[in-house]
Formats: structure tokens, C-alpha cells, sequence
């Protein structure tokens, strides 16, 4: 691609580095040498390392040095952040297998748990994890699926695969409702959170919080007092008592309970929990069955840029641009768009892929 | 000679969305070069004052004096489906109040307008000092709401101007049909007129090193029911079924774009209709050189002069029986703006069949290159001369 038509994506992680990821990291450095307790798993895809590597390097060298402290896990994931898992197997298999080797040759650890794209789950897509020999995987704590049941339970799926659950109360506290000016108790305080955690499970119970990592500095912005919250809550926490525990970790101290099972998928995303967000009009629909309908031509073309560029098509976001729903999630999906509207967004994708199609056309037939 | 004409257009190049500024410029210049001295007043977002004074010149360089007042009228005008926000009635109003004062000490022989828009202006003025009127139809309220329910306000407006103009030109039989079947203008008051043509694409050396490998059907035009957009994708579907190779671009916006995105990715077409936006200059000249096949399936089309663009750059056309443009085009394909099954036969003929395409394009090209403002212009000369020794006797 020509430099010029990569300044979008330069000029998006340099601001987001500069708002969130280089101050959260720093802090996460600091509290590791100031808190041996301390403990977190992070995901990280394929692209963004990609995009780092380009343009904000130092980043990296950040991660490098926090994997090295033996006690940050490192997730499993698709590397290009895509719905691969929703429409083929093969292709979802090959991404997370490139995943895996990336944060290998890289970081030097071996992913363990599995995290799908914005949390979706399904009962195959957690069979298909299994399969590739993962021990857990992460899902949302959504009512739809385990009803009044508290998740801060494990859980596992119909083929027996153990499973996290977001525990989304607590972790929207953080993420969406830190500095809602709504709120009664407001600003929230390390020490209000830390006691609403520990009388929401008993003793051999976990609480997952899982969130974007754009949370501390880019959700919340600096100001609302995010990173010295977050800085607070975790000695305060380790300090009364709390203890921070890895994915992998959890699966073997905490007992299974139910069973969750949804033939259908859900997600993190939104108040519908679904994924409406990126197949919820017919402009989603189509570009999505148009891209996977393009795998055995992509592959019979054996060109590595080719099969490279439509893996890139497929990173879930060119999806969520088009997105139609114009409620209170919509607000949320102007912001993160490049675009001005999710027609212009269809339109661009629209131009692409049909240069894409034509490439390999081209290719195949000469 | 020393005939002055005072004309009243509301779009013009090179601030135009559409076919009217283009038709206005044709007629204008070649009056212009055969003679005529002529007094242009538009309308200008961006004038310093409230009224400016340009010259511009003819393709010769005979120069012509154009008139900007201030006013806010762009009725078409807006991108990505935005269309002109403000209340075209008000502005219409306020541009005829404008005019009247800036030409109020103008001396001329005949008032010349163009649509409805500048039928206040017109007739404050042929009031104001008795000079004929001749009133150029480009279009009537039952074409751009493709024979619905048109703006009543907008119709009042225009049916005054086809009763008070001395003589009105239309732009084809089929609009001088409209005119005489639904608005019962006299026939013996309309003369056609059909536009011409300044549509060079070789002007200039373009590119079409851009949808290699894949035959491609365009659609030029604003994305507004008139225009009927709709048919082209049922066409395209059709198309698509035999021939998924092949890519259909909309160039144009309007107010059914997102609709016709919605649409089309429904009908499974993503990657293969495409959504350009309004092309100008370059990138019209690329499109038109690029294309394989042209479509004009518009419901109700008083002319269609991108139809005969795209006739000139050797395209072979495909329009409704319901426009104009068909009448000088012996060569275009005529179908009903609703037949796409009839629509789709003949795009894949022109498809498959290489060399029937190459021939139709090569004829319709010659037909097209017969046609020129030059004539159109002799033409409206005609009609002012009648009018003006009518007037004398």
C-alpha cells in the first residue's frame, strides 16, 4: 500500500498511543515492580502489532518487557481481529494459529486461553477452540444466556470447554460508567469499587473484568482521574486482602458449574449483547458473505499480498462502520468511525473489495 | 443586428450538479458566437457584493456579460445525498426581487429564462417593461416526481411562466408532449428545440487503466426517482446472474443513495454495483471513456444529455422511451424504464458481442457528433427574430 493511504492508520494509533496505550502501559510497568502481587492478561492483535511496529515501536518494547515479568498472560486471538470464527472454520483456524506464532516468536509465551473477536461466543466456536487445544476461553456474563446465575462461577460449554465470564456490571462501572456524571456516588473511588467487587462473589469465586485496553486514557480520558483510579484500586485491593489471578490460573483453582450454551452468537458489544453491531443491516450481511465466499479463490491464487489484504478486509471494524443502529450505542460508533456515515463507509469497502475481486480474477485467470 | 437578450439561468458552469448548467452554457456561448449580445444573471452563493459583474468569453473569445446577484439557491446542489437545505420557494422570491433590481437599468429586447426557477424573476420583469418572453423548458414538476405528486407551489409557479411566456421552447417532442398532455400549454406556443452537444472527451488524454478485466455499465445521474435508479439494479441483478464479472457504477448523488446502497447490497450486489458520487471534468471523461455499455432508465427524461456524452465517447446507450435524447439518437436502444428484463437482454448482447457493441458505439458516436449547440442556437435565433417582428407589428 502506498504510504499515503496508510496515514489513517498512522495517524490513529500514534493519537490512541499517545492518549492511552504508552500511559497504561507505563503505569501497568510500574505497578508490577511496585506490587508483586499484581497480576493481568492482556489480548493484542496480529494488526495493532503490525501497525506498532510501524509507527509507535517503543510500544512494543513495552509489552517485551512485561511479558518478561513471568506474570502477564497473554491471550489467544484471532490475528485479524476478524469474524472468521462465524463463517469458516479453516480460516478461523489459520488465523489464530498465526496469532499464536506472532505473540510466540515475539513475546515468548504460549497462549493458553482463548479470547474470540469482541468476545463472541457460540457452542461451535467454543468446540472449535477446544479442538485446538486451548484450555479456557472468554465469554460474556450476559443474562440471556446464564439468567439470574451469578458469573462469577466457571463455567463451561456444552463440549466441556472451560469459560470465563465478563462480569459486566463491575467492568462497565470502569469502562463505560467511570466518569458518568449521572451517577450518584460519583467520581467513583478505588475504595467504593474494591468493596462492590468483594461483596459481589464468596471467597473461591472470581470476578472477571475484562475490557478494551482504550479504556484508561481513550474511553476515559486522563482527566476524569482513570489512571490514578486504576493505579489506587490495585494496591488498595492487594492491600485489604484481594488477589489478582490469571486466566489460566482461575480454570484450575475454581470449581465448574453450569453449563453455557447459546447456538446463537453473543457478544460484548452493545446493550443487545449480539452482533448486530457488525451484521445487523443488509450492507453488513452482504460484504461479510461476500469476503468469506472469496476464500478458495483467494487461496487458489497462492499470492501473499492477496491473501494478506483480504485477511485485512476482514478486521471486524470495516463492519461496525456500517452500522445502522442509531440508538445509544450508535453515539458510541460514530466516534471510533472514520467515516462520515455508514454509507460512505459501505461505499469505501464497497471500492476496495471490488478491486480485491478483480486482482484475483486477474491472477487466477492469467 | 444590435438584438440585446437579457437570460435568467440559476446554474452554470463551472458551479453546476447537473445537465441544465451545462445546456445553459451551450446555448449561451453559441448565441454568443453568432452574435447575439447577451446579458447572463445567475444567482452566486459566494459574491463579495450583493451584486457582481463578470466577463466571460465565448470558446473564440467573444467576451458576454454575466450578472451574479447574492442568493442561496442550489436546489440540486450538495454532496453524498445532502441535499440543498433552504426553502427554494423563499429563495426563488428573493432571487426574482434580486434581478429585478440589478437588471432595472438594463436595456434589452427579450427575456429569456430557464425552468420554473426563474419564472418569478421573469415575469416581474416582462411586466415591469412589456418585453417578450421566451421561457426554455428543461424539465417540468411531473418529470422530477416521475409523474407523481408534484410540488403544488412549484407547479403554480411553473404554469404561470407556460401562460405568460410569448413562446416556449422545449427541449425535445417528448417534453413539448408533456407539456401540451399535462399542463395544456397550446401546441402552436411550443417549439423544440433539442440541446446540443459540448462534450469533447478527447480533448484531453485520461486514464482508463481502472476496472480492468470486467465489462462496465454506467448509470449518470442524479440518484433521485426521476432518474429511475431503482431499474438499473433490478437490471443489474439480472446481469450479474450470467455475467458476475461485470460492474455497474452509479455516478451521481441524491436523496435515494442510501436507499440504493441498502438495496443493492439486499439484492447481493456489493462488489459489484459501485457508488462514485457526482463525477465532474477528469473523472467523468475516465468513466465514460472506461464504460461499456451506457443506461439512462429514467421515468420521465425531458432530454438526458449525459446520454449523449457518453454517445460521443463511443458508448453505446441504452435509454427510456420516455426521453428526449432518443429522438436524435436513431442508434440508441429504447426500452421502458420498466422492462429490465428487456433492459438485461440487451445489456448482455452488448456484452457478449464484441463486435456489435464496437459497431452501435462507432454509429451512435457519428450520430452523436452531429449534434451541436451550433444548430440549437441557430434555432432559438429563429424564434427570437419571430418573436421580436411579431412584437414590431
Amino acid at each position: 500500500m502506498p504510504e499515503n493511504l496508510d496515514f489513517e492508520n498512522g495517524k490513529v494509533m500514534k493519537k490512541v498511543a499517545e492518549k492511552s496505550y504508552r500511559p497504561m502501559l507505563t503505569l501497568l510497568e510500574k505497578l508490577m515492580e511496585k506490587e508483586d502481587k499484581f497480576k493481568f492478561s492482556v489480548s493484542i492483535t496480529g494488526v495493532a502489532v503490525e501497525q506498532m511496529e510501524r509507527y509507535t515501536p517503543d510500544l512494543l518494547g513495552l509489552l517485551e518487557r512485561l511479558a518478561k515479568t513471568g506474570r502477564v498472560e497473554f491471550l489467544s486471538e484471532t490475528y485479524y481481529h476478524s469474524l472468521s470464527s462465524l463463517y469458516s472454520p479453516t480460516e478461523f483456524i489459520l488465523q489464530v494459529s498465526q496469532h499464536k506464532r506472532m505473540i510466540e516468536d515475539r513475546f515468548g509465551i504460549t497462549p493458553k486461553v482463548f479470547r474470540n473477536t469482541e468476545l463472541i461466543y457460540t457452542n461451535n466456536v467454543a468446540k472449535l477452540v477446544q479442538d485446538m487445544g486451548y484450555k479456557a476461553m472468554l465469554a460474556e456474563g450476559t443474562e440471556k444466556v446464564i439468567g439470574r446465575k451469578s458469573p462469577t462461577k466457571i463455567f463451561h460449554s456444552p463440549s466441556g470447554l472451560p469459560l470465563l465470564l465478563k462480569h459486566y456490571k463491575l467492568s462497565d462501572d470502569v469502562a463505560f460508567r467511570f466518569s458518568d456524571s449521572h451517577r450518584s456516588d460519583k467520581p467513583l473511588t478505588a475504595e467504593t469499587f474494591a468493596h462492590w467487587i468483594n461483596s459481589s462473589y464468596p471467597e473461591d469465586e472470581v470476578v472477571n473484568l475484562f475490557m478494551d485496553f482504550e479504556t484508561f486514557g481513550e474511553h476515559q480520558w486522563e482527566d476524569t482521574g482513570i489512571f490514578r483510579f486504576f493505579e489506587h484500586f490495585v494496591s488498595h485491593n492487594i492491600a485489604t486482602g484481594g488477589e489478582f489471578v490469571l486466566p489460566s490460573e482461575a480454570i484450575k483453582v475454581i470449581k465448574k458449574a453450569d453449563i453455557y450454551s447459546s447456538d446463537s452468537p453473543v457478544s460484548w458489544a452493545d446493550v443487545d449483547r449480539d452482533i448486530t453491531a457488525w451484521r445487523g443491516n443488509s450492507l453488513q450481511e452482504d460484504t461479510l458473505t461476500k469476503i468469506y465466499a472469496l476464500e478458495t479463490q483467494v487461496m487458489a491464487s497462492k499470492d501473499d499480498q492477496i491473501i494478506s489484504d483480504w485477511r485485512k478486509m476482514q478486521t471486524s471494524d470495516h463492519f461496525y462502520y456500517m452500522c445502522t443502529k442509531w440508538a445509544n450505542d450508535g453515539d458510541v460508533h460514530a466516534y471510533f468511525s472514520p467515516y462520515g456515515s455508514p454509507f460512505q463507509a459501505y461505499s469505501n469497502f464497497n471500492n476496495a473489495f471490488t478491486d480485491l475481486k478483480l486482482r484475483i480474477v486477474k491472477k487466477n485467470d492469467g | 443586428m444590435g438584438r440585446k437578450i437579457l437570460m435568467i439561468g440559476w446554474e452554470y458552469p463551472p458551479n453546476y450538479s447537473g445537465g441544465l448548467g451545462i445546456a445553459c452554457q451551450g446555448i449561451v456561448e453559441n448565441l454568443v458566437e453568432q452574435g447575439e449580445e447577451i446579458i447572463l444573471v445567475l444567482p452566486s452563493v459566494m459574491t463579495p457584493k450583493s451584486v457582481c459583474e463578470n466577463i466571460f468569453h465565448s470558446p473564440t473569445g467573444k467576451p458576454y456579460r454575466v450578472i451574479y446577484v447574492r442568493s442561496k439557491l442550489r436546489p440540486y446542489a450538495g454532496k453524498d445525498g445532502v441535499e440543498y437545505k433552504g426553502d427554494v420557494i423563499e429563495d426563488v422570491k428573493t432571487y426574482a426581487r434580486k434581478v429585478f433590481n440589478a437588471v432595472s437599468e438594463e436595456d434589452f429586447d427579450l427575456i429569456h429564462i430557464h425552468d420554473w426557477l426563474t419564472v418569478p424573476a421573469g415575469l416581474r420583469i416582462k411586466e415591469e417593461t412589456g418585453k417578450p418572453m421566451v421561457m426554455h423548458v428543461h424539465s417540468t414538476e411531473y418529470d422530477r416526481t416521475a409523474g407523481g405528486d408534484g410540488n403544488k407551489e412549484v407547479e403554480e409557479i411553473e404554469k404561470k411562466g407556460y401562460l405568460a411566456a410569448d413562446k416556449i421552447i422545449a427541449v425535445s417532442g417528448y417534453t413539448k408532449k408533456v407539456l401540451v398532455e399535462k399542463y395544456q400549454v397550446p401546441d402552436e406556443k411550443v417549439e423544440v428545440v433539442h440541446n446540443g452537444n459540448n462534450y469533447l472527451p478527447h480533448s484531453r488524454q485520461v486514464s482508463v487503466d481502472f476496472l480492468k478485466n470486467c465489462p462496465v455499465v454506467i448509470f449518470v445521474g442524479r440518484l433521485t426517482i426521476q432518474k429511475g435508479p431503482v431499474y438499473f439494479i433490478e437490471m443489474a441483478k439480472q446481469v450479474f446472474e450470467k455475467r458476475p464479472e461485470t460492474v455497474f457504477v452509479f455516478a451521481g448523488d441524491g436523496d435515494m443513495t442510501k436507499q440504493l446502497m441498502m438495496t443493492s447490497a439486499f439484492s447481493g450486489l456489493s462488489g459489484t454495483v459501485l457508488f462514485a458520487g457526482f463525477l465532474k471534468d477528469e473523472a467523468r471523461d475516465r468513466l465514460y471513456q472506461r464504460a461499456d455499455v451506457f443506461v439512462m432508465p429514467s421515468v420521465s427524461e425531458p432530454f438526458g444529455i449525459v446520454a449523449l456524452e457518453a454517445a460521443v465517447a463511443g458508448v453505446p446507450v441504452v435509454v427510456s422511451k420516455t426521453s428526449g435524447v432518443a429522438e436524435v439518437l436513431p442508434s440508441s436502444i429504447r426500452l421502458d424504464f420498466w422492462d429490465t428484463d428487456l433492459m438485461a437482454k440487451s445489456i448482455l448482447a452488448l456484452i457478449e458481442k464484441g463486435d456489435y457493441r464496437r459497431e452501435l458505439g462507432e454509429k451512435i458516436r457519428s450520430e452523436a457528433g452531429a449534434i451541436t449547440w451550433e444548430k440549437s442556437a441557430i434555432k432559438i435565433r429563429e424564434n427570437y427574430h419571430q418573436l421580436l417582428e411579431v412584437d414590431r407589428g
